[in-house]
């Protein structure tokens, strides 16, 4: 099959690709096509290991700061909570949609397309779910937010003791399974399997 | 518009293919297990640690904030505030706590809550530590018993006790005394105890406190222990004198019940536990023995009573014998007398009596016969510093006969005048006495005298008897001159011999009597011959001129 | 051959090949997946422009304006990101002075630099080395969303510290400036087609 470069535009014929393999652009050397082996019982091994830390990092508390006798738990959406409190409704459904939205959305969506196919058939909504998972990628933040975390801590650790609460690790996993999701994602091998059975007539 | 897809075989490069290790399959479902494993411990701790969640009723949700404040037991955390809402009629806040498991075997319905906050009361500073913190919720899991989840709190925090070692007591009080919950109980002046609580009895006319003293000083609240308020500072102006006494001063700010064996009695065994005590008002009040006995006498009184008052002491010779209990101003319609009749009420238990009283004695008749012995009543005064006076008893011998009369129901002992007014009506009366004194007469009597003194000075009989003398006597140096040297040697040669003869009879009379008794003789007549000189010479003074006239008579 | 050239579409999310019509390339969906074609990103140089010069004045006050209030006992005091980059470079933890540094100030304007550079080489059909260049945006495309960190730091400390008088922490005006500022920079580097590079190395 043929396939263009999509940052430059350079048509290349697609040979056979086994899984694992990874087909360059020989002209700007961008990653035209990736292969992953068993792509979806790992997206869903994932996408489930996802869910439920996702709901762990945000219903157990995150941080907790103790400053002299004060001590104060926070949850991951204690911030946007506090934020939009503060007025600064625009940064919290910023920090919202990064951080909360963009990972949920991304987790449903995979949800949603892995499991119909597991289960053996391919649902209309693959094409409008990968375009899905496509946007919101650039757009989920998480690891930032870690950093974020981390320079944080390194300001406040003067001032008062930080005590991480299950979210963090929780959070911590989480952010490593969304990238191992991303990672396992096999977008050639679903459209193949998509073009095959959803051949258009004409 | 589509398209349908196009293949162009030649001058088409080839895409560069790479390939990635291989990794294994199954390992990668581990991860969901794991997360889940996680997750699903996760819940089933959360779930299994959920304890009871229980609602409180306060008056106000002060320095309450759902989600952050917290419930503690001795600085435990074992709960937090979830909610607070307003009751229905808008009277109380009821405050939504969930605590921890193991709170669930001490919630009974005995359990008391209240909110810790900074306090700054007269009895107490406390909670500090919550302007920092924040307001918590603590509690007194209280004696074990029905498992509750409703419960009232308490506005304020009770004195909590239990758990601690030690005994409750009751004190009962007329007043309060500036007494409050949190007032320490003191024993030798170390603190060992608090006031816990008190009430009004139903009667309304006393009240109980409730006490706790802390092990192991429980041990030395004895039966025959007093208690008394030693709150503030014991001030007392009396006929006595000023007294001040204070328990220490913590007491001053926050009053406190202090408790002792009274004097030197003998310990008894130690009070048990809610041992009704009797609190007195001040510490001397302890020392008196209860006097049931009280008599009531009647005292007329002519002067002024300011300065008594009612509780003024009664003594006798200093010893105390009752108080005054009331004065008052009558006046008789009959008569039209005003009088001031001033009740005193005796104790006649202060007496130790010796002996056994005679089949026949009798209180009254004691009484006259001491009224008749002179005891009176006096007003005297008790302090120069406040004029406060009291009733003397006392033995006057020198009072005007007087015998107990009755006035209704009571005796009436006869008085006599205070001590001042004593010796303001002698006074009085000297006074009168200097004023009949004739001093007019004394007067006109040396008035009189001394001008017939000035009139005899001047008479000139008086100065021609002057003249005479002053001329008679210029005679008589002639006289004692010519004696001189005439009649003189002539008495001196008889007295040389007389001394020789002396001489001589000198060693003569030492050595017989005889002798002596002619000395004697000699003697005598030596002193008759002095006698006669010594007429002559009184004579010639009497008459001076019978030297030149002789001893004629005179004219 | 570039699919331009040979008069194919690819779409960029089935990344399926096909043959441009004649009529032109308005209005064209991919037959396998639905998804709108275009030969590049629809007015890509326009909104590459424009997204870029709205960065550019978001930048201005997110620099200048107090990023954070953090107020202990009382006492308040305002934080640009460059006073707390200062900051963090006294009290000697400079790596974390760095990386805020590189994050919320080096990162944006290289972006928008970077960007600017592509567009002006795009714009004067330069040829210069097309792979350097395309490398160049690849990095900008995955580093921009890193900016972002600025603003997650805000969001921790501020959902951290309340402690009422003791210490409080208040999101400043800056905030939203910055995080606009990143947003944008980000929308811009989509909305750039790398594909123009190409373009003028073709022709």
């Amino acid at each position: 099959m043929l396939i263009a470069c999509h940052e430059c535009d350079l048509i290349h014929r697609l040979g056979r690709l086994s899984p694992r393999d990874t087909a360059r652009c020989s002209r700007c050397g961008a990653v035209l096509v990736r292969r992953k082996p068993d792509t979806i019982e790992r997206c869903l091994a994932f996408t489930l290991a996802g869910l439920i830390l996702f709901m762990v990092a945000n219903i157990f508390p995150f941080l907790a700061f103790k400053m002299e006798f004060q001590v104060r738990q926070t949850t991951l959406l204690t911030g946007v909570v506090e934020l939009y409190r503060q007025g600064f409704g625009g940064v919290a459904a910023v920090v919202l949609i990064t951080t909360f939205l963009a990972p949920a959305v991304h987790l449903l969506a995979m949800l949603g397309l892995v499991v119909p196919i597991k289960m053996g058939f391919m649902p209309p909504w693959v094409p409008h779910i990968l375009r899905l998972v496509k946007m919101t990628l650039p757009w989920s933040m998480m690891e930032i937010f870690m950093l974020g975390i981390l320079v944080a801590l390194v300001k406040l650790t003067k001032l008062a003791r930080i005590e991480p609460g299950i979210a963090i690790f929780s959070f911590f996993g989480l952010i490593c399974v969304m990238a191992a999701l991303t990672a396992a994602l096999d977008t050639h091998w679903i459209w193949e399997k998509w073009t095959t059975r959803r051949l258009p007539t004409r | 518009m589509t398209a349908a897809p196009d293949i162009q075989s030649e001058n088409l490069p080839e895409a560069e293919i790479r390939t990635a290790r291989s990794r294994r399959i199954s390992i990668v479902w581990l991860v969901p297990l794991v997360a889940a494993l996680i997750g699903g411990w996760l819940a089933y701790r959360t779930y299994s640690q959920k304890g009871p969640t229980i609602t409180i009723t306060f008056r106000s949700a002060e320095g309450l904030e759902a989600g952050k404040t917290k419930v503690r037991y001795k600085n435990v955390q074992l709960g937090l505030v979830t909610a607070i809402d307003l009751s229905e009629d808008l009277g109380h806040v009821v405050v939504t706590a969930e605590l921890v498991k193991r709170a669930e075997t001490f919630l009974s319905a005995n359990a008391r809550f209240w909110v810790v906050r900074a306090r700054v009361a007269s009895t107490q500073v406390s909670g500090l530590g919550t302007l920092f913190s924040g307001a918590y919720i603590t509690l007194d899991p209280g004696e074990p018993g029905d498992a509750a989840h409703t419960f009232t709190g308490l506005e304020q925090p009770p004195i909590v006790t239990t758990g601690l070692p030690g005994r409750h007591f009751k004190l009962k009080a007329d007043e309060r005394g500036s007494l409050e919950i949190g007032s320490p109980v003191f024993y030798r002046q170390v603190s060992v105890g608090q006031i816990v609580a008190f009430h009004l009895e139903p009667n309304g006319r006393s009240l109980e406190f409730t006490i706790f003293v802390h092990a192991p000083y429980d041990k030395y609240v004895r039966r025959n222990c007093r208690f008394w308020n030693a709150s503030g500072v014991d001030l007392k102006l009396d006929a006595e004198g000023i007294r001040v006494k204070t328990v220490s001063l913590g007491t001053i700010l926050q009053g406190g019940v202090a408790f002792d064996l009274p004097g030197d009695v003998v310990p008894a065994e130690a009070a048990p536990a809610d041992t009704v005590f009797t609190l007195y008002n001040r510490y001397d009040d302890i020392l008196e023995q209860p006097y049931t006995e009280k008599r009531l006498w009647l005292m007329f009184f002519d002067s002024s009573v300011r300065g008594l008052a009612p509780g003024a002491p009664v003594e006798f010779r200093g010893i105390r014998m009752g108080q005054v209990k009331e004065v008052r101003i009558e006046l008789d319609l009959n008569t039209n007398e005003l009088r001031i009749p001033v009740l005193v009420e005796t104790e006649p238990q202060r007496i130790l009596t010796h002996g056994d009283p005679p089949p026949d004695f009798d209180n009254h008749k004691l009484m006259d016969y001491l009224v008749g012995q002179g005891l009176r009543g006096q007003l005297k005064t008790g302090s120069l510093l406040t004029g406060q006076l009291f009733v003397d008893l006392d033995f006057h011998p020198q009072a005007d006969p007087a015998q107990i009369t009755y006035e209704g129901e009571y005796a009436v002992i006869p008085t006599v005048k205070a001590p001042l007014q004593a010796i303001t009506s002698r006074l009085m009366s000297i006074m009168a006495q200097i004023e009949q004194f004739p001093f007019e007469q004394i007067g006109s009597d040396l008035s009189a005298t001394a001008a017939g003194a000035r009139s005899l000075a001047a008479s000139p009989d008086l100065l021609a008897a002057m003249e005479n003398f002053k001329h008679a006597s210029g005679e008589l140096s002639l006289l004692m001159e010519e004696l001189r040297s005439g009649v003189a040697p002539e008495i001196g040669k008889t007295l040389v011999e007389a001394q020789n003869a002396v001489r001589s009879i000198e060693t003569v009379l030492a050595s017989d009597s005889p002798l002596q008794t002619r000395l004697k003789r000699a003697m005598d007549e030596l002193s008759a011959a002095a006698r006669s000189f010594r007429f002559l010479t009184e004579y010639l003074e009497r008459h001076p001129e019978s030297l030149i006239q002789g001893k004629g008579d005179r004219d | 051959m570039s699919a331009r050239l040979s008069g194919l579409l690819a779409c960029h999310t089935c990344h399926l090949l096909c043959r441009r019509p004649a009529a032109g390339s308005r209005g064209l969906s991919c037959p396998r997946c639905g998804t709108a074609l275009h030969g590049r990103k629809p007015n890509s140089i326009a909104r590459t422009w424009a997204y870029i010069i709205a960065a550019f004045i978001c930048y201005i006050p997110a620099n200048i304006l107090p990023i954070t209030y953090i107020s202990t006992m009382g006492h308040v005091q305002g934080d640009t990101i460059m006073s707390g980059v200062i900051y963090f470079l006294f009290t000697g933890t400079w790596p974390i002075a760095l990386v805020i540094f590189v994050a919320s100030v080096f990162v944006p304007l290289l972006k928008l630099i970077i960007l600017i550079y592509l567009l002006i080489s795009v714009q004067c059909r330069s040829t210069w080395r097309p792979r350097d260049r395309t490398r160049l945006y690849r990095i900008t495309e995955a580093v921009g969303r890193w900016s972002m960190v600025d603003i997650f730091v805000i969001t921790i400390l501020v959902a951290l510290v309340q402690m009422g008088n003791l210490a409080d922490i208040h999101a400043g005006p800056a905030a939203p400036f910055f995080g606009a500022v990143v947003i944008i920079t980000m929308l811009a580097a989509l909305a750039f087609d790398p594909r123009l590079i190409w373009d003028s190395e073709e022709s």
